[in-house]
């Protein structure tokens, strides 16, 4: 058995052209997504029982 | 069910399984067998580690969790990504240096076949009593709903599981999970569609969300709640709450998650050996990117699929009781009780009307509704709890959350929707225990039987036998599951991987990055990290998301101080 090769020839490149630059934009997504649902909780939720 | 919908689950479950396992069926090879030959593309490894992390039991319970509770279940999910980005760092190259087959083979290159071959036990362990669990289920929800009994739903499970599993090995059951998780977001897709076009109908698009916000269901993130102390509560038996008892908060969603992802996603041989599969390390690294940037929105689906259901009871008929056992019991209930379930009934129905109307003026921008709206939704809420404790006194038993959508799906959705529902539930709990099956049948070959027992064994003779000790663990966890009976452990049991996945974590972190750590500093790491979660445990009150993080902290320290031990001779 042959260990696996590093780069799949299929996929040659990675996502956003090298892994370092991959990691940081998927970071930066997941930060971007829990923000947009902080806001839609700041903004459009009412906790329930806080009503008056 | 009728003919409709049987006949739809069962060509859906048919097909989903043959064009799975006929890709993959008669390895020949240890490899062939556990790592489908290496062969697996980036996408499919992705989408396999999402079903078999997705049971039935979460997405039924999801949108009962959505429903009741709105989107605060989604916070657990906010540490996947960067859970996933550490993984992608560092373990897929750990794992993909050498042609192992198991994530505990791996061990033994580092620290020798000791610590190898207790990790693989604690996993053994953790993994038999979750994989009966994961059978038996939804089975129960199942037998509830359609009145076949436990036992045979059980069987039936648990048979074709083992049977395709045995077929087609890993390959198998990743491209079974492939279409699996093509049918439950289809399924999903499905009930979401028809949910919206009745409430979008009635409030308009605006007034949906309006509504939704006013009845507290888009609590997508929580940072602090007024009755949190930060000292950990010491009664366990008691009410009291403190930030470490909170279990979906901001908090534990990026922390306490975050350890218990690593160790799930990087260190359980369920889910890797899905990247032990994929062709590459790139590919191993883009499936579980995949899965990380897949989960959340599916799991926001689930739960708003389940505020759109609570839009859909409030301007209808929202049942006073989901559980049909519950439902049987208030029609069977003696005469000392029938008077305060009558006045619950007549709560609930009082609430229900006053919550529809609010709704309504809700939906229209009247903000002075709110409040009106809130005290509808808190008083039917109180109606159905004080309902359900007068028609089952046992605590553990009076929840109901994982019949609100199978609830709907049998009473309101056209049958052969409700077929296509039924084989993505069932595809959802076959998908697990299929990965369960496996993952427990390749440690049991790789780090004990090739290790130990057979280390002369060609290939062929491997693979035979494999079968047969796959078999096996299907068997005894259905015969396991079958006898589980419907009690407090089976909402326990899904808290005890916890208890270990800490400190199997801690291993593979001594192991990355405590140079100096050996055997003897891995072995008494793991023993610590069990301990200290365990004694934790009796001790404290602390949400189980954090005995992750406990455990891998006792595991890495107590190794390292080992490590700085010196060394005899």
């Amino acid at each position: 058995m042959a260990p696996a090769s590093s780069h799949d020839p299929g996929d040659a490149r990675p996502p956003f052209g090298s892994w370092p630059r991959t990691y940081a934009m998927s970071m930066v997504l997941a930060v971007v997504v829990i923000l947009l649902l902080w806001l839609l909780t700041a903004y459009g939720n009412t906790p329930l029982g806080s009503a008056r | 069910m009728t003919t409709t919908a049987w006949l739809v689950f069962l060509l859906v479950t048919a097909y989903t399984i043959w064009d799975g396992v006929r890709r993959t069926i008669g390895s020949k090879t240890m490899e062939g067998f556990f790592a489908a030959g290496r062969n697996i593309p980036w996408w499919a490894a992705g989408l396999s580690v999402m079903a078999t992390q997705l049971s039935a039991i979460t997405l039924i319970g999801g949108v009962g969790m959505g429903y009741e509770g709105g989107l605060e279940w989604v916070q657990f999910y906010f540490a996947l990504p960067f859970a996933m980005v550490i993984l992608c760092i560092w373990f897929v190259p750990m794992y993909r240096q050498h042609p192992i087959l198991t994530a505990y083979e791996y061990l033994e290159r580092r620290f020798g076949p000791v610590t190898r071959t207790l990790t693989s036990f604690t996993f053994l362990i953790s993994r038999c009593l979750a994989f009966a669990v994961v059978l038996y289920a939804p089975a129960v929800v199942f037998s509830a709903m359609t009145g076949i009994p436990i036992t045979p739903m059980v069987v039936a499970t648990g048979i074709v599981t083992t049977a395709y599993t045995v077929a087609g090995g890993v390959g198998g059951v990743v491209w079974t999970d492939v279409k699996q998780m093509g049918l439950i977001v289809v399924g999903i897709l499905g009930c979401l569609l028809l949910l919206l076009w009745d409430t979008v109908g009635q409030l308009g698009f605006g007034g949906v969300f309006a509504a939704l916000g006013a009845c507290g269901k888009l609590n997508a993130v929580e940072v602090t709640n007024p009755t949190w102390t930060l000292a950990p509560a010491t009664d366990a038996a008691g009410e009291a709450t403190s930030f470490w008892s909170d279990k979906y908060n901001l908090w534990t969603g990026l922390f306490g998650t975050l350890f218990l992802f690593l160790s799930y996603f990087g260190c359980d041989q369920v889910q890797v050996q899905s990247l032990l599969s994929s062709k590459s390390v790139d590919a191993s690294r883009r499936a579980l990117l995949l899965s990380a940037f897949t989960k959340v929105p599916l799991q926001l689906l689930v739960l708003f699929l389940g505020g759109l259901l609570f839009l859909h009871h409030g301007l209808a008929q929202e049942p006073l009781l989901f559980d049909p056992d519950h439902q049987a019991r208030a029609a069977a209930l003696a005469e000392p009780q029938r008077d305060p379930f009558s006045a619950a009934a007549a709560a609930h129905e009082r609430a229900r009307g006053e919550r529809r109307e609010a709704l309504l003026q809700v939906a229209t921008g009247d903000a002075a509704a709110i409040p009106r709206l809130q005290q509808a939704t808190i008083a039917a809420a109180a109606a159905r709890s004080d309902a359900r404790k007068l028609v089952q006194p046992a605590k553990d038993r009076q929840k109901d959350g994982n019949y609100i959508f199978t609830d709907y799906l049998f009473r309101e959705v056209p049958k052969p929707l409700l077929g296509l529902m039924i084989a993505a539930i069932f595809a959802a709990a076959i998908s697990s225990a299929a990965g369960a099956l496996s993952s427990l049948t390749s440690a049991s070959m790789v780090d004990f039987y090739r290790r130990w027992l057979a280390p002369d064994a060609d290939e062929t003779r491997a693979v035979r036998t494999s079968r047969i000790v796959m078999t096996f663990w299907g068997l005894a966890a259905t015969g396991f599951a079958v006898t589980l009976g419907d009690g407090p452990l089976l909402e326990k049991v899904n808290e005890i991987g916890s208890f270990f996945y800490g400190s199997i974590l801690g291993v593979f972190l001594l192991a990355l990055f405590v140079r100096r750590a050996d055997g003897r500093a891995a072995s008494a790491g793991l023993l610590g990290g069990l301990l200290a979660t365990f004694a934790v445990h009796g001790t404290m009150h602390i949400a189980f998301l954090w005995y992750n993080l406990i455990g891998a902290a006792a595991c890495v320290g107590i190794g390292a101080l080992v490590a700085m031990l010196p060394r005899r001779g």
